[in-house]
């Protein structure tokens, strides 16, 4: 990956591999506390697009279960590594959505 | 890479896989908690938040409400506390508790007479320092020359009637800002209830994006940029932190520095004077706003704002027009929620309410008394809000649960003089905090 700049907010703009691996990316480079606030944000944005996924995912007639669940994780794990991000623990917030975008994977969703 | 799971991939662990009944179940927990919003936003004495607060020195009334020596005495009510203020036939302005240590009678109904507050039921007399000075009911006056009655010191500067409200042996520099200095006619103080709790007010006056939609009017209609979304930038100090307020406009950048002074204080850096932002180099250039959010409770909150520029006069009738500052004689808003805040559809500003100050209260008061942060979902604007958040938990938990007193914005050699808004226009490739760096005073590597 390309390096990118710790010391800003990136845009996420949706909840797909590319992001959340950068986000990955991010929190594990990151060690400043204004770089945490900023990855905070940023996984607020993940953790926005993930729930907009899980509402259409449900509102449609005949709803794909293994598709709500990985949105479900998706959003449980958003907010594990956003408190993560919050406390300083950005390795370990990393690892959650290292795990959470091997899910996705698995599910098929990219 | 393939969508389908791979042969050595574990099967799917899911229990939820194919139920989407059960997934809706499941509950996803809030980025801010209800016990965090709890103790973000209760004021009271004793609880978390109460008592960092009380660190601080708050602004309590306006001079202009205690004016003269021996003056009615004057309800005061702060964080959640009742309480009496009065100025005495020296001048000094006394802070007490507002009911008699007697029998509980209010001292507002209480007699302003040579050197004291006496109560008008059994005629106990109080002085500034809460201090019985006359027991004229009891025989042999036991308890004349003790302090019977809780007292907070005041400081009379600028207008305003300051207190501090914690530990006497804990109490912190008094913050000597540089708008608290200047000659009358550069500076001009206001107080306004808003009615909400303290802590979405101050929200309000961390969140940027808000001013290109809230404010958008002709008051305002050529000095706010194009850019919608700003990209913000948080730095800390030792006295809480500053964040720039980005927004790109082709060639250059704009962008309006903002301090938080830990914890109720804000900054507003000055218009911009066009389209361009063509901003002067001096930092102190520019007529600015300075606002702190005092709980009155947990509900309400006492809304005081410097006006004031350091280099020249200001236009008192003027900013009262632009901010929409009309109040009665409680200083509660002419336009306001009972009223509607005097809404307008086809009002000429964006909003439908006139005054930049109306318009902020009507959208903070409308989140609730309270907002519930369960159900908020923040952006990537948010990061002064989430910034301040995080200082006011950090240090109010490090304060309830270890003990620990806060040093953020208390430290003795802190140059609160030097502290300033400002807004500038950079180069594209430029950093605003290497344009216009910090004082070394000010400057915290890491913070609490």
């Amino acid at each position: 990956m390309t390096m990118l700049d710790l010391d800003s907010m990136h845009s996420v703009s949706d909840c797909s591999q590319a992001n959340i691996q950068m986000l990955v990316y991010l929190l594990q480079h990151s060690w400043r506390t204004e770089q945490w606030l900023y990855r905070e944000a940023e996984l607020d944005e993940l953790w926005r697009s993930a729930e907009v996924e899980l509402e259409s995912a449900r509102k449609l007639y005949s709803p794909d279960g293994s598709r709500l669940e990985a949105y479900v994780q998706l959003c449980e794990a958003c907010i594990s590594a956003h408190n993560l991000a919050s406390e300083g623990c950005l390795d370990e917030s990393a690892r959650v959505l290292e795990q959470a975008s091997r899910l996705m994977e698995r599910y098929g969703i990219w | 890479m393939s969508a389908t799971r791979a042969p050595w991939e574990p099967k799917r662990l899911s229990r939820f896989n194919g139920d989407p009944v059960e997934s809706k179940e499941r509950k996803v927990i809030p980025v801010i908690s209800a016990e965090e919003n709890e103790m973000l936003t209760r004021v009271g004495s004793g609880t978390a938040m109460g008592e960092l607060l009380r660190r601080y020195w708050v602004p309590a009334l306006l001079s202009e409400e205690v004016l003269d020596n021996d003056c009615a005495p004057v309800e005061v009510q702060l964080m959640g506390e009742e309480l009496v203020a009065f100025r005495d036939s020296d001048g000094e302005v006394g802070l007490l508790e507002r009911h008699c240590p007697h029998r509980r009678a209010s001292l507002c109904y209480g007699r302003n007479e040579e050197g004291g507050l006496r109560c008008i039921y059994h005629g106990w007399k109080f002085d500034v320092k809460g201090r019985c000075v006359d027991m004229p009911t009891q025989h042999g006056t036991p308890f004349r020359g003790k302090a019977l009655t809780r007292a907070y010191p005041t400081r009379d500067v600028a207008g305003v009637i300051w207190t501090y409200m914690g530990p006497a042996d804990l109490i912190p520099p008094f913050p000597e800002y540089h708008w608290l200095q200047l000659w009358p006619g550069q500076s001009k103080e206001f107080k306004v209830l808003e009615e909400c709790n303290f802590l979405q007010a101050i929200e309000g006056g961390l969140d940027s994006a808000h001013a290109g939609f809230l404010h958008r009017g002709p008051l305002l209609s050529d000095s706010i940029p194009a850019d919608t979304a700003p990209k913000l930038q948080v730095q800390y100090t030792r006295y809480g932190y500053r964040y720039g307020a980005i927004r790109d406009l082709g060639n250059h950048k704009l962008v309006r520095i903002t301090p938080y002074i830990f914890p109720i204080t804000t900054v507003v850096p000055p218009a911009w004077q066009s389209e361009g932002g063509q901003m002067s180099d001096n930092d102190f250039d520019g007529a600015r706003v300075v606002n702190v959010w005092v709980p009155r409770d947990d509900y309400t909150t006492w809304h005081y704002q410097y006006f004031y520029n350091p280099k020249g006069e200001i236009d008192i009738d003027a900013r009262i027009q632009e901010a929409g500052l009309w109040v009665d004689e409680n200083y509660r808003k002419l336009r306001n929620k009972d009223n509607h805040y005097l809404w307008e559809r086809k009002s000429p500003s964006y909003s439908g309410v006139e005054g930049i100050v109306t318009q902020d209260h009507m959208a903070n008061e409308s989140q609730g008394p309270i907002v519930d942060r369960t159900k908020e979902r923040l952006g990537t604007t948010d990061i002064a809000v989430i910034a301040m958040r995080r200082l006011l938990l950090r240090n109010a938990i490090a304060l309830q649960r270890d003990g620990i007193e806060p040093t953020v914005g208390r430290f003795h050699d802190l140059p609160f003089s030097n502290i300033t808004s400002q807004s500038i226009s950079i180069d594209s490739n430029e950093d605003w905090q290497r344009v216009l760096p910090l004082d070394s005073q000010l400057e915290t590597a890491e913070i609490s």
